[in-house]
């Protein structure tokens, strides 16, 4: 296999409170499998022979503790090296730095997706793309009713239209806010003279590069140009010191902006088609629909509950993990439940994400909800919609509805503050994009406030 | 993804239903009214093709040997059209003659035929406003301009059209649009523009014309919430090809200042959220569609109906009823009655008409030779379009140029590329008309200098200056020269504004004229307080459009009800905006609320876009600098206003370079007192920084 994969592992800041420093969003268990499985399985049956999980120094302890203990046990041939490195930066530097490990064309990707879609798929369209085509991005629309859609803030993609042979990425925005006006450069438009701009298509964060990338060198009419100044080596390097996205959005607007090169380097583009299923945890509802959505592929497993109470009747739409008690009269249709749980009598759960050690006391209804390890929820509760943080105690009777029960523990505060910290490593968020504009746009405010030098290539100032 | 599709599919059902309801209904409609109504538009408002349209009307001027109104009407014959209302506007007796002893008066015509005379408009407005007044227009009709050549086939676009009628009554427009590179040479440079699409529907959100050293394009936000994949397209050829229902006369006559089809109303309605009305676009991929608006395009739109791209309209398919042109290997159309001496050469792609007479060692490559003409010994002729009854002397040359009717090129004389020679001058021998000449013998005015040098001592006819040629807008042969593709020729456009300022207001002003002179006697009194109460009124309008923040439209709307009502100059409309919006930045400077810098962007970032309609040509944009320069001497901090207004300005496209460096270099009224040089004084800089940018950007 010519590919090497990295996996990008993020601290998951929207999926609070289910993450905490001692369970990383990497490995935060949909259907009882934490995330980070999933993009490694991937990677297996794309046939890679390394991978590296790149997490926050925080993380780095317990993933590296997974791979050890719990992923490479259960792997019957050790055909894959896995190698996790800790690494706090931006993404775009990360993949710079981590330059002399990655001997080969190297894939791209996020610890938190599911899909369908056949790695194969994404291998052979990046070997399809024509010699120019530096790299390849895949990206993908939301198909899901069910998910938050303030969650998604998908960006303006700009790109030659998908139905071309080899659809190309032009430029990447953040949505302007309702009263800024949007600019489409003229330089673009002639030099690709049919342009769409999608304000649905979201990043899978699943890049497909050529190893020449790592050396790839911006034009110096960049985005960032008050860092160009320092020239150099470490000049360089600087470069890339920004989200991955915008490290993707600079090669493909320098395959536009410098009419001379003839041989620019493009960006290739892939659209997850229709039929197939594409979900990132990037919030709370995405993991919610990601446990369902494996709940729906895997074949029926049966149950491999070793005590079960007669009378507790599990749909044949879900899954319960090793060591789940329950007690008589109590049922689970279409949820997702743990390892040693202990659950009442006639509880009823429909729809739920629950994860392990759970106890359940007797009579409470859960419908939707997300229940963190080791939450203890007394007897008569009815929870609708509820995002439950681990450890927490739901007291007897309580009745919820869309709410987010969390404790306001010593540790929880932590998490918080942690996370805020931790943000440096997530993979290209689209928050984070738009502070990376703002500061360019700073820079050109007081760059101009001098006089007028006011150039024009503030290419991609907005005011 | 499930839940999503099986609700859209249930919302389409609820649709699918009403619209078959409402099909019904339409259908009846349809029935009822199958018949097509097609205006062409014989004039085009533009001085592009002058001196050689001060005889003859655009539509009239043959291209390859056949009047270009003529292709006009076999699409539309093509196109099912059965009745055609020609509206007129300058030469209409000729255009009337013409049409009354063409094939298309004939009972045999596929549709019936009518001019309407509509002498008094300067623009595509005009005569849709005239039009409305008339009442002529019944149900959808086509609209179209007397100079179009094209193929495609008709039904399925008009089907498309029908189809969203019925759907929504609100769907006023269709526009046919072809598809091209965006270097095609049948696009015309000037007239070029941008249109944003949404990719399923393809109706039209946004117009954008394509003006040189604009670095991008603008778009509003909001309609990313209402579409959810958009296409720019950059390569479209724009043939001004429409269908549009009843309404849009009627709305060029409720918004009096929409002028041009697409600046202003296609823009217009689609800026509008008032309206609600949408503009949809129809592609053609496979067809050909070009308009003759430019020698450019004459030159182009030539050799493709040469070459038979715009199949079956070719010279051999003899529209005409007297044509017997045949077709040649080699694309070579020869009409009967020519007399070709042994030795001559004549080479690919050229038509050479009946009665022609060419004598030996001539070589023709490339032509168009029109009728009766008389050509001599060792001529040589490449790429050039020559007219009927032309007697070209021996050992003569011409090179990519148009001579027309009965024009007589003396011996070796040397006609050079892109040069024009109007009917029945007469270039005398050894003679060598340049490049950029066009030669008339068209009555000059009075005061006209005529150069007879250019013609030769036994020649006949001047060199034609067209007044519009002092406002030439150069930016478009830069960019039409640097690009190989583009002919010479082109080199020759006009001004591209397709009106010009002085003649709008002689428009308005016959018709419009309007006098408050009951009290006073004096009409010169009145008039003076006239222009003294617009100034007032107008600067309260655009202050009180500032301090109540109100839409740009309804500002730029109100500004020119009143220019109307009072009859004003632009000039005035421009000195009032101007005197309100530097009082507004004066004022926020003074107060301290902002520094100059920001405050000139704030105030002319959100207003500037005012002079958009005030603001046309070079000219124009020379008078509105001296204009702010003078109102920036009574000002605090005045030259940093100018500075930072200039450059703001300059941002925004409505000044250009050109026009700067002009007013700088050669205005002398720039420097006429102290005051007018001291607020200049921070200028220099940014005019180097300027000239140095563009090398840049030239460079790239």
């Amino acid at each position: 296999m010519e590919f090497q994969a990295i996996i990008l592992c993020g601290p998951g800041t929207g999926l609070a409170p289910l993450v905490s420093p001692s369970l990383p969003k990497a490995l935060l268990p949909i259907a009882n499998k934490p995330m980070l499985y999933y993009a490694l399985e991937w990677c297996q049956r794309a046939g890679l022979s390394s991978v590296i999980v790149v997490c926050s120094s925080g993380a780095e302890q317990p993933i590296s503790q997974y791979i050890a203990l719990g992923y490479n046990s259960m792997q019957t041939s050790k055909s894959m090296k896995v190698e996790v490195v800790a690494h706090d930066g931006e993404t775009g530097f990360i993949v710079k730095a981590l330059k002399d490990k990655i001997k080969l064309d190297f894939i791209l990707l996020p610890c938190d997706f599911i899909t369908d879609l056949a790695p194969q798929t994404v291998v052979d369209i990046h070997r399809n793309q024509p010699l120019k085509t530096i790299g390849t991005g895949i990206w993908y629309t939301n198909s899901l009713d069910t998910l938050d859609k303030q969650t998604l803030k998908p960006n303006l993609t700009i790109h030659t239209p998908i139905s071309n042979r080899h659809p190309q990425l032009l430029d990447i925005y953040p949505r302007p806010k309702a009263n800024n006006q949007f600019h489409v450069r003229m330089s673009m438009l002639w030099e690709y003279p049919q342009a769409t701009i999608s304000t649905s298509l979201l990043e899978t964060f699943i890049y497909v590069f050529s190893r020449k990338a790592l050396d790839y060198e911006f034009g110096d009419a960049n985005a960032g140009s008050a860092v160009t100044s320092e020239k150099g080596a470490s000049g360089e390097s600087l470069k890339w010191k920004k989200p991955w996205t915008s490290v993707v959005r600079d090669i493909a607007r320098d395959s536009w902006r410098h009419v001379k090169s003839a041989d620019r380097h493009t960006i290739g583009m892939y659209v997850v088609p229709k039929e197939a299923s594409f979900i990132r945890c990037k919030s709370v509802s995405a993991y919610l629909e990601a446990n369902r959505l494996i709940l729906r592929q895997s074949s029926y497993i049966p149950p491999p509950t070793t005590a079960t109470a007669k009378g507790a009747a599990i749909g044949r739409d879900s899954l319960v993990g090793i060591g789940t008690v329950m007690e008589e009269k109590t049922s689970v249709k279409r949820s997702i439940v743990g390892a040693d749980c202990i659950f009442g009598r006639e509880c009823r759960l429909s729809g739920c994400v629950v994860m392990d050690g759970v106890v359940l006391g007797d009579g409470v209804h859960l419908d939707n909800c997300i229940i963190g390890n080791g939450v203890l929820i007394e007897d008569k509760s009815r929870l609708v919609g509820c995002t439950v943080e681990g450890r927490y105690v739901v007291r007897k009777g309580t009745q919820s509805k869309n709410e987010v029960l969390r404790g306001y523990s010593a540790e929880g505060l932590l998490d918080i503050s942690d996370d805020d910290e931790d943000e440096a490593i997530e993979d290209g968020d689209d928050s984070e994009d738009e502070d990376d504009d703002e500061v360019n746009e700073s820079e050109l405010v007081e760059s101009e406030g001098e006089g007028i030098d006011a150039d024009d290539d503030d290419l991609f100032d907005r005011s | 993804m499930g839940p999503k599709k099986g609700g859209q599919a249930g919302g389409n059902k609820a649709k699918v239903g009403k619209q078959e309801a409402q099909q019904n209904t339409v259908h009846e409609e349809t029935d009822q009214d199958q018949r097509l109504q097609a205006i062409v538009l014989s004039d085009s408002y533009q001085t592009r093709f002058q001196p050689l349209t001060l005889e003859t009307p655009r539509c009239l001027l043959p291209l390859c040997n056949t009047p270009l109104l003529e292709y006009t009407f076999e699409f539309l014959a093509l196109a099912g059209v059965s009745e055609v209302i020609v509206v007129c506007c300058a030469h209409a007796d000729q255009i009337q003659e013409y049409i009354a002893n063409s094939r298309w008066s004939n009972p045999s015509s596929p549709f019936t035929i009518e001019t309407v005379l509509s002498p008094e408009s300067v623009s595509v407005g005009d005569a849709m406003r005239d039009l409305d007044a008339k009442g002529l227009i019944t149900s959808d009709f086509l609209l179209v301009s007397g100079d179009i050549v094209c193929n495609v086939p008709f039904d399925k676009v008009l089907a498309e059209h029908r189809r969203r009628r019925a759907k929504d009554k609100n769907a006023i427009m269709t526009m046919v649009l072809r598809e091209a590179s965006p270097l095609h040479r049948t696009r015309a440079r000037a007239e070029s523009a941008i249109f944003v699409l949404d990719e399923q529907t393809n109706q039209c959100v946004h117009y954008e014309d394509i003006k040189t050293r604009k670095h991008q394009i603008t778009l509003d936000p909001e309609i990313f919430n209402k579409h959810t994949d958009l296409s720019i397209r950059n390569d479209f050829i724009d043939c001004h090809i429409d269908i549009c229902s009843p309404d849009v006369p009627a709305l060029f006559t409720e918004n009096f200042d929409y002028n041009h089809i697409r600046k202003d109303f296609v823009h217009g309605i689609l800026t509008s959220d008032l309206l609600g009305k949408t503009i949809f676009a129809h592609i053609v991929t496979d067809n050909y569609a070009a308009r003759v608006r430019s020698l450019q395009t004459y030159d182009a739109v030539s050799k493709d109906v040469i070459s038979r791209w715009t199949y079956p309209i070719t010279p051999d398919s003899n529209l005409l009823a007297d044509q017997t042109f045949q077709y040649q290997r080699g694309h070579i159309y020869k009409e009967d009655d020519i007399v070709l001496a042994r030795s001559c050469r004549i080479n690919s792609c050229t038509v050479i008409g009946a009665g022609t007479v060419v004598h030996d060692g001539t070589v023709i490559t490339g032509s168009v030779i029109g009728r009766r003409c008389k050509i001599g010994k060792n001529v040589l002729i490449q790429s050039a379009y020559i007219w009927d009854e032309v007697t070209i002397e021996d050992d003569a040359i011409i090179e990519s140029a148009i001579i027309a009717k009965g024009a007589i090129i003396g011996a070796s004389s040397h006609v050079a590329p892109g040069a024009i020679v109007s009917y029945n001058v007469k270039i005398g021998e050894n003679i060598v008309v340049d490049g950029n000449k066009r030669l008339t013998k068209y009555p000059a005015g009075e005061e006209r200098n005529i150069n007879t040098q250019a013609v030769g001592e036994d020649g006949d006819g001047y060199v034609y200056e067209d007044d519009s040629e002092a406002e030439e807008d150069d930016d478009y042969e830069e960019i039409v020269n640097s690009s190989g593709l583009v002919y010479n020729m082109a080199s020759l456009n006009g001004s591209d504004t397709s009106f010009s300022t002085t003649s709008t207001d002689q428009a308005h002003r016959k018709p419009r004229r309007r006098r408050f002179s009951t009290a006073s006697s004096n009409t010169i009194a009145s008039e003076e307080s006239d222009e003294d109460s617009f100034l007032r009124e107008a600067q309260a309008s655009v202050e009180r459009a500032i301090a109540e923040n109100h839409d740009l439209d309804i500002a730029a709307l109100e500004l020119s009800t009143l220019r109307m009502a009072k009859n004003a100059q632009f000039h005035e409309v421009r000195a009032a905006t101007i005197t309100a919006l530097i009082g507004r930045i004066s004022h926020l400077i003074n107060s301290n609320t902002l520094k100059a810098r920001a405050a000139v962007e704030s105030v002319l970032n959100r207003w500037g876009p005012l002079f958009r309609r005030q603001v046309f040509d070079q000219a124009d944009q020379i008078d509105f600098l001296l204009l702010i320069q003078r109102d920036c001497t009574r000002r605090m901090q005045g030259s940093s206003i100018l500075l930072h207004a200039i450059n703001c300005l300059y941002d925004q496209d409505i000044l250009e370079e050109e026009a700067i460096l002009k007013w700088w270099h050669k205005e002398p009224q720039r420097t006429e007192d102290a005051d007018m040089v001291k607020v200049g004084e921070l200028v220099p800089r940014w005019l180097e920084w300027l000239t140095t940018a563009e090398e840049e950007s030239e460079s790239e």
